[in-house]
């Protein structure tokens, strides 16, 4: 198995590198159907804002446009950090490569922080899952999203643990490449769907 | 040789920087954009960029620019499906309502 991506290159220049699936395969399956799945929390939400756009535009000044917007850069600089990491375990440098998912774990735990604090104001503002269809959705997809934050942290965790193995200035074997590669993008997932989530709840809105 | 070693470091996350560059920019545009009196082009513009967000994530970070060709189809699918549907839908309402009613009749 290459190991392709942004930096690797034991090719030459002119060679092309041949096609590569990021990590394990059978993850793919998994990945692909939670964008359907996630594909289809996008379309009832858009229906039901077509159905009651007064109730969604009230819905939506009531978000924290702030702490919507910082969770974005908080998701996409942790997503950075694992690109950051995959790239330098390949280089062998297991000991930066583990800071670097270090850094990606503490801003995952920084985006359920600031999830809990934004679910507090509502919940003490008296929204709740039952109050309309607006709250409803919001809480089900969010809520669901960061199900999937928290088994994200988990699995940078475990590649933490891994990087602590690894072997220093030596490029790890493709097994540990294939793990890492795996828990990337399954943690680039994670911010992909945040990304979308953040443009339909709290700027669309 | 440790400046060698930095240099090489930096040159490696160098792409990895540019696209979060890039995402950090793209994400404080389309938050301004949202600011504007509300309308289709507005929503348009920002459901462009969140488009254009989400071919960066998959296309760099997740590595599908080096995937086979059917992956970079069916991820390249998505995000016009995925970010397209629900913003027809929320451009046009009438329309979007009047389609499911007819379907449903």
């Amino acid at each position: 198995m290459n190991q392709p991506g942004i930096n690797s290159s034991a090719m030459g220049a002119g060679e092309r590198k041949p096609p590569h699936i990021p990590g394990e395969a059978e993850l793919w399956i998994f990945i692909l159907g939670d964008l359907v799945i996630f594909g289809l929390f996008f379309a009832i939400w858009g229906w039901n804002h077509a159905s009651q756009p007064a109730l969604f535009a009230e819905g939506g000044a009531q978000m924290s446009w702030a702490i919507g917007l910082a969770n974005t850069l908080v998701l996409i600089t942790s997503s950075a950090a694992v690109a950051a990491g995959l790239t330098l375990v390949r280089q062998g440098q297991g000991t930066a490569a583990r800071r670097a998912y270090q850094l990606a774990a503490a801003l995952g735990g920084t985006f359920v922080v600031l999830k809990v604090v934004e679910y507090s104001q509502h919940i003490l503002a008296g929204a709740s899952a039952l109050n309309n269809v607006f709250f409803m959705y919001y809480f089900v997809f969010t809520g669901i999203h960061l199900l999937h934050v928290l088994v994200g942290i988990g699995a940078l965790l475990l590649v933490i643990r891994r990087c602590r193995q690894l072997q220093p200035n030596t490029p790890p074997g493709e097994r540990d490449v294939a793990f890492l590669e795996g828990i990337g993008v399954f943690w680039h997932l994670v911010d992909l769907l945040w990304i979308v989530l953040f443009f339909l709840i709290y700027l669309a809105s | 040789m440790m400046s060698h070693l930095i240099g090489n470091r930096v040159r490696a996350l160098r792409p990895v920087l540019v696209v979060w560059l890039a995402l950090v920019l793209i994400t404080l545009v389309s938050a301004l954009e949202s600011t504007q009196p509300a309308s289709i082009y507005v929503l348009g513009a920002i459901a462009a960029l969140t488009g254009l967000k989400a071919f960066l994530v998959m296309f760099a970070y997740m590595e599908v620019s080096g995937a086979p060709l059917w992956l970079k189809g069916v991820c390249s699918a998505w995000v016009i499906i995925a970010i397209g549907v629900a913003t027809a839908m929320m451009a046009f309402p009438d329309w979007s309502v009047d389609l499911a009613q007819r379907f449903a009749a």
